[in-house]
């Protein structure tokens, strides 16, 4: 499963010999893990060709026993990524882009394009982050975008310091949270997590800037449903306290992701996936075997809350 | 850039019109009565004059702006990039008129968007398959024997695991 969504969609091996081999039973298994073994002669060279469905500023990491490395797919589109005795690797590992299409363009271009992807909100928020970023003299160097992290680090960067009307209103807030990622941001950066004793709605969540595991999926629920998401709720061993409710995100052929932020111990913390039947999200959230209940909205407000 | 630099006689020229926050939202909750109360007097009741706002509001994305309706503040800009001043006028500090700060951050945009150069096709042909592209791994011995053997996890925080447990 990936955080934030991804996955290897093919790999192909280039100069493999007898014995050297991808794991292709590991790749059908699970699409975001891709392992392999080869060995050199010390003349040739061996390499894949990996096509990724994963966002280009967002950090991958090789681990190479004993050695790992880590780039950011765009920085090797651009430009080769050399790796060697300085990552202690016993060789040179090279990274490069295949399509020159995607170095055509400038690092700015691209996060450019990346910025203007279009999303299910009534406008571009990350293209608003740039506007406010001019707007309240964030970018003090003349290229704001030659350091682009990405659209959910970009808009957190201007989140984080926002302070205006827009910020105090609940409708204005929700209108800008059009994506899952956005609404892990504004959770995380914003609520604080507390028990509750009573079913909280939204704008209570909203006021108090306080709530459980339930208030924060019903809070999610209530942003992304209106932008035509596929979302419910989903709580695992609904009669103990030792409940948890999250929010569902369900994206079709693609499979389900979860998102929640209020527990601080949870390693599932944020938006996971994808999870292909709710017995693979109970193992993962530690409640294999125990019921669990998945409602839409009509069904929330008559449950107990749990953390 | 100096974001504080005084504002120019020439850059206050180009402000169509200067609405006060307050008297922005004043007016947008005056509509948002109006229409529920004219709702409300054709009957429709409390439901309907609900998802009708909703309606509205999703309508508000839908707007396709082109060199006729563009705002006057993003003239300039739709010269640059039709397409960024396009989506522009449908942030809401543009799209419910723009004071002196933000007119002067679109001129800094603008200005800053000049020296990219944009291409015309930049934004063609984007969407959710731009994030799928290829990668070429390339592995030499250093005249060498050497295995290469390892896992791209693209989970960040089992690759952090992976991490953790190598060192």
């Amino acid at each position: 499963m990936a955080k934030n969504g991804g996955k290897v969609v093919s790999a192909k091996p280039i100069g493999f010999e007898p014995g050297d081999s991808i794991d292709d039973a590991i790749l059908k298994k699970d699409p975001t893990k891709l392992s392999w073994n080869t060995t050199t002669d010390g003349n040739d060279s061996d390499g894949m060709i990996i096509t990724l469905d994963y966002p280009k500023f967002n950090s991958l990491t090789l681990s190479m026993h004993p050695a790992f490395v880590s780039f950011r797919p765009i920085d090797a589109l651009l430009q080769p990524i050399e790796f060697g005795e300085g990552n202690y690797l016993d060789g040179k590992l090279t990274v490069k882009g295949v399509d020159f299409a995607q170095r055509v363009y400038s690092k700015e271009l691209l996060a450019l394009r990346d910025i203007m992807r279009p999303g299910r909100g009534s406008f571009n928020v990350t293209l608003e982050s740039l506007f406010q970023g001019y707007k309240d003299g964030s970018f003090q160097e003349k290229n704001p975008l030659s350091t682009y992290p990405g659209q959910k680090e970009f808009v957190s960067n201007i989140w984080r310091t926002a302070q205006g009307a827009e910020w105090q209103n609940l409708e204005t807030v929700m209108e800008r949270l059009s994506t899952p990622e956005l609404v892990e941001l504004y959770l995380s950066v914003n609520f604080a997590h507390t028990l509750t004793y009573y079913p909280q709605d939204s704008k209570t969540t909203f006021k108090r800037k306080l709530g459980d595991c339930k208030a924060y999926a019903i809070f999610a629920h209530d942003a992304l449903a209106p932008k035509g998401y596929n979302v419910s709720l989903y709580t695992m061993d609904p009669k103990s306290p030792n409940g948890h409710t999250i929010l569902l995100v369900d994206r079709g052929k693609e499979g389900m992701y979860t998102l929640t932020t209020s527990v601080n111990a949870s390693i599932r913390q944020g938006l996971v996936g994808p999870f292909k039947s709710f017995t693979e999200i109970d193992r993962a959230f530690g409640y294999a075997g125990r019921p669990s209940i998945n409602e839409t909205k009509g069904g929330l407000f008559n449950r107990f809350m749990f953390n | 850039m100096d974001m504080n630099a005084p504002e120019t006689s020439g850059l206050e020229a180009r402000i169509e019109y200067i609405a006060p926050k307050q008297s922005r939202h004043f007016a947008r909750s005056a509509a948002t009565m109006a229409l529920g109360l004219a709702l409300a007097v054709g009957g429709s009741g409390c439901a309907t004059s609900q998802s009708n706002y909703d309606a509205m509001r999703a309508n508000r994305g839908n707007v396709v702006y082109t060199s006729e309706n563009i705002p006057n503040p993003l003239r300039q800009l739709y010269g640059i990039s039709p397409e960024i001043a396009a989506e522009l006028a449908k942030i809401p500090a543009i799209r419910d008129g723009v004071d002196a700060a933000e007119a002067r951050a679109i001129d800094y945009m603008a200005e800053y968007l000049t020296r990219l150069n944009i291409p015309p096709d930049l934004f063609k042909d984007r969407g959710d398959k731009d994030s799928v592209y290829q990668l070429m791994l390339e592995w030499t011995g250093n005249g060498k024997k050497v295995d290469w053997n390892g896992t791209l996890c693209i989970w960040q925080k089992m690759a952090a695991k992976l991490s953790a447990q190598n060192q």
